[in-house]
């Protein structure tokens, strides 16, 4: 009777998260659109609260050479780099990483973030996938350690300030030129200004990735975004995040097969490497939870109290 | 819906997959760490520096006063705060912000 009853709430889970699944493309054009927000439209909706946030900057914090101090919402790591190269701590931008890595782990990644929709659309392209190994991510925490943190610490001590230095995140990230040069240039465009946003190098990087994405499945994220890192290493404590049910694991390999991200699944399923796309939840064994599961019980009192499927 | 790739894996034993049971607070925990930051930043980056004092300004007025260039970097050794940390020098033929 128990197994019945087991059997029937996992076909719903499993339903459940196959329908969110389907919904995903859905809210990453959602947030696109919300993260689009530099072409002007929606600060110009939303009168005396929208002017107050300077729509040039709402995602990336450097575009076409200038800072904009203004910003309410803009890219965490260029506050993180600019405000290191003048010795300050960047506290509004550590804290909007730790709420939200706190809360949702690198889920982020996975729904929200535009540049990594892009590469998740270029990459279904049906050409032979390259997997680099998995070391290779730590390549993020090196992006995040150098160009994010140290170089502009070391830089802005001779007194240079952060936009004037060469070697920084904003000069090079593509997920920056794309939303922010991109929409800067067509909107000056729009308006009779055509002026280049993004700086030839900048750009080449951008395009370079995009093609990337092509042949490695998420190239920016998997390698060196130091965002997505960061979030990741939030992945085993935050509230949402995936667990396992045994019971409903019927061996077929799925979880592991869908991972785009060769995250070891079945050794480690709440990974740094995992941009919580959530495709591994489509067999049904492994769910998607905030604070306590239903029922109450953790992942290992469970496995004591239930038997798997066949067994 | 992308295919399953026919990767050659080994047998996944579900009893030998290791158990991730949680403590809740950890993340809540870290939650609220984050939300304090969060306000504590929000408070600093709204305190702005008029030639001698730092004072505190509303969103809207940071922006007219930011775009209008009446922001002075603070002198060394001063605290900077978030909203003086910026280039604010326009190049002659720079456009204005879209705003």
């Amino acid at each position: 009777m128990r197994d019945m009853a087991n059997t029937s709430s996992d076909r719903r889970n499993q339903d459940r998260t196959r329908l969110l699944l389907k919904l995903r493309p859905l809210i990453q054009t959602a947030f696109l659109l919300l993260w689009a927000a530099p072409l002007g439209w929606i600060s110009a909706q939303m009168g005396r609260w929208g002017r107050s946030m300077p729509s040039c900057v709402f995602h990336c914090y450097y575009a076409g050479g200038n800072y904009c101090p203004a910003a309410s919402l803009s890219c965490p790591i260029g506050i993180m780099a600019q405000l290191v190269a003048l010795g300050a701590a960047p506290l509004l931008a550590i804290g909007a990483v730790v709420l939200a890595g706190a809360l949702v782990g690198s889920l982020v990644c996975g729904w929200a973030c535009p540049f990594g929709f892009l590469q998740d659309l270029l990459a279904k392209i049906p050409l032979p996938k390259l997997r680099p190994p998995a070391w290779t991510s730590a390549g993020r925490y090196v992006v995040l350690g150098a160009l994010v943190l140290a170089l502009p610490y070391w830089i802005g001590l001779t007194g240079k300030p952060y936009d004037e230095q060469e070697i920084t995140i904003c000069r090079w990230c593509p997920a920056g030129a794309l939303e922010a040069g991109v929409p800067l240039t067509i909107q000056g465009a729009l308006e009779g200004r055509p002026e280049l946003m993004v700086s030839p190098k900048k750009a080449a990087i951008l395009v370079a990735f995009l093609l990337g994405s092509v042949f490695i499945h998420r190239p920016w994220c998997r390698l060196f975004c130091p965002l997505g890192g960061l979030l990741a290493l939030f992945n085993r404590f935050s509230v949402f995040h995936l667990w396992f049910k045994k019971t409903a694991c019927t061996s077929c390999n799925t979880c592991r097969g869908r991972c785009d991200m060769d995250v070891p699944v079945d050794q480690s399923l709440n990974s740094p490497r995992c941009i919580r796309c959530m495709e591994c939840t489509t067999c049904g064994a492994i769910l998607p939870a905030a604070f306590l599961r239903k029922g109450g019980t953790s992942e290992a009192a469970s496995a004591g109290s239930e038997k798997p499927p066949g067994a | 819906m992308a295919k399953i790739r026919n990767i050659q894996q080994p047998e996944i034993d579900p009893e030998s997959r290791p158990s991730e049971a949680r403590k809740p607070w950890r993340g809540i925990l870290l939650a609220v760490v984050g939300l304090a930051l969060l306000l504590m930043g929000a408070h600093a980056s709204h305190t702005v520096y008029f030639g001698g004092s730092n004072q505190k300004v509303s969103q809207s007025k940071l922006v007219r006063t930011v775009t209008a260039n009446l922001v002075q970097r603070p002198l060394t050794g001063q605290p900077t705060t978030q909203s003086v940390t910026t280039n604010l020098q326009k190049d002659s033929g720079q456009a204005d912000c879209p705003t």
